[in-house]
């Protein structure tokens, strides 16, 4: 007999192709649904990048003698705990720092905006140029851009509302029945193919999971860096502007690699540039303090030494083995996600990215292992 | 008769009588050890997958990603990828179990293994047992542990074959020693 060897009169529903073609149809529905419902898209994705996490947490509980469903409230209840409190101790602070940074970014943006056309203007004085409509209208694109991300304005209150509804509802059921999910789907599919597809599924959920999870690890500890920066640097001179949001905006920016710390970058110079720079040359807005860019280059310095800290100690221990995003899948994802979500749709396109990588090569992988 | 393989033979084979997964299951060295409420966690947990006559379950050199156990049908384990009688190193009947080496990594399959009639085999894998390991570590360590003694039993029937195979070629080449200094009188 030959490995080839097939028995040609199996019942259509053994035959791989008719159970493939209900996968790919049960695949088509799925999307359907999830983009014919605003907002239920988004759950579905917040809520798996969340089953990532917590599913550790879970395994622990679980591990303590606790059943499952007990253990998935046990960690629901903790990180509702954690939201309370952070929302009683710091919402004061961080949402104050939000409505009076959304309010002052236009003047903030502004300012900026009218220093560099008084440099283009010198400059083009100074070579006798034609006027350059170019620059200023690419600067305003990006600041219209800019400011949806740095203010969240991607997601509407709408859509945060249907998140605190169906994002809790679906992280339960995944980390409940993420199992009976999996096995249903695996068990579903051809013989041929079902030894790879578990272990493919093996090595997805390891790379995601470490990956995801080394990312939350890596935004935390760069955002405090960020944070205790900022408070040194106000240490030394004038205090800076809204430093909790600013850490927060670099934290969160971190977790998309390449790009991120780059964009994170970008408001905290805005606003040290304005505060520090050119506030200090307009007496009727600012308290007499002395324009000087020392303070500029210093937060410039605690935004280099976190990521030195990230680069150096962080990634080799907690990102170690699992596989980094091909740069062109980051910018891919990021401009992609931004467009549907804003600066949420950039943040949680990269765990979906890194999903998205992993199954394209393990599958690769798998088929190319494949001998019959 | 065929030689079966230390590896891939039932070297642990026992008397069948319950055909229930529970009762299949208890009698798999792997799973020896467990209470029935663990059995009962494990048959949650193993997959049943129904292969036709003829139908390959895996083949030499694919990655593994565990163990199989016979239900009813009849497997035959052969070396190299073409399952014919030819090739034949074991035929597995039910209550038999296969494929227990790639519950601990996932090493390419040491040989292929194909059913010979309509056949269905209650399979346990490897990302199952790391679930059990994260989830419920004191029924991990059993399995853990029934796994290791299965290892060292193959290891001490394969040791004890090797030194059978050293102590012919011994007195294999003492006789041929014998037969050159007889010729070189001669």
């Amino acid at each position: 007999m030959l490995i080839t060897d097939r028995r040609k009169e199996m019942p259509l529903i053994f035959k791989p192709a008719f159970k493939l073609s209900v996968l790919a149809v049960l695949a088509v529905l799925l999307i359907g649904v999830l983009l014919w419902i605003q907002g239920l898209l988004s759950s579905f994705l917040i809520a798996i990048i969340l089953v990532f996490i917590l599913s550790p947490a879970v395994d622990y509980f679980e591990r303590r003698g606790i059943t499952r469903s007990s253990a998935i409230l046990i960690v629901l209840f903790l990180i509702l705990i954690l939201i309370v409190s952070l929302a009683l101790y710091t919402s004061n602070a961080i949402i104050g720092e939000y409505e009076d940074f959304a309010d002052q970014l236009d003047f903030y943006s502004s300012m900026l905006n009218d220093e560099i056309h008084r440099r283009i203007a010198e400059l083009e004085g100074k070579f006798g140029l034609d006027r350059y409509e170019a620059g200023p209208r690419l600067l305003n694109l990006i600041q219209s851009k800019l400011k949806q991300a740095f203010l969240f304005t991607g997601a509407t209150f709408g859509t945060i509302i249907f998140w605190i509804a169906a994002v809790p509802l679906m992280l339960f059921f995944f980390l409940l029945d993420g199992y009976r999910i999996k096995r249903a789907l695996i068990g579903f599919l051809p013989n041929r193919y079902f030894e790879m597809s578990l272990n493919i599924h093996q090595k997805i959920s390891h790379i995601v999971g470490s990956f995801i999870r080394a990312k939350l690890i890596e935004s935390v500890v760069v955002g405090l860096c960020a944070l205790a920066g900022f408070f040194v640097v106000g240490l030394v001179f004038k205090p800076l502007n809204y430093a909790f949001f600013l850490a927060i905006l670099v934290g969160l920016f971190n977790i998309i690699p390449y790009l991120g710390p780059l964009i994170g970058t970008i408001p905290v110079l805005l606003v040290a540039i304005v505060q520090y720079v050119l506030l200090p040359q307009f007496p009727e807005f600012s308290a007499a303090a002395a324009s000087s860019w020392a303070p500029v280059f210093a937060i410039v310095g605690v935004l280099v030494f976190a990521q030195v800290v990230d680069n150096v100690y962080l990634i080799p221990v907690v990102l170690g083995r699992s596989v980094n995003v091909h740069p062109l899948i980051v910018l891919l994802s990021v401009i992609l996600g931004f467009e549907i979500l804003g600066i949420t749709g950039m943040i949680i396109s990269i765990p979906l990215a890194s999903i998205v990588q992993t199954l394209i090569f393990e599958v690769a992988d798998g088929i190319k292992s494949l001998r019959h | 008769m065929k030689r079966i393989s230390a590896l891939w033979g039932n070297v642990l084979k026992q008397e069948a009588k319950d055909r229930s997964i529970a009762a299949i299951l208890s009698r798999i060295p792997v799973f020896s050890s467990l209470s029935k409420a663990e059995l009962r966690l494990i048959e949650k947990i193993v997959y049943l997958r129904n292969y036709q006559q003829n139908e390959v379950i895996f083949i030499e050199g694919e990655p593994g990603a565990g163990m199989y156990i016979i239900e009813s049908g009849k497997v035959r384990i052969c070396l190299g990828p073409h399952a014919d009688e030819e090739h034949e190193i074991a035929l597995l009947e039910p209550g038999d179990f296969f494929g227990e080496l790639a519950l601990i990594d996932d090493h390419p399959r040491s040989a292929t293994a194909a059913a010979i009639m309509p056949t269905r085999l209650v399979g346990f894998f490897r990302s199952d047992l790391i679930s059990i390991i994260n989830r419920n570590p004191q029924m991990g360590v059993k399995i853990q542990e029934n796994i290791m003694q299965i290892l060292v039993r193959r290891l001490r029937i394969t040791d004890q074959r090797l030194s059978d195979v050293c102590d012919e070629l011994r007195a294999y080449q003492e006789k041929l020693e014998a037969e050159s200094k007889a010729g070189e009188k001669e």
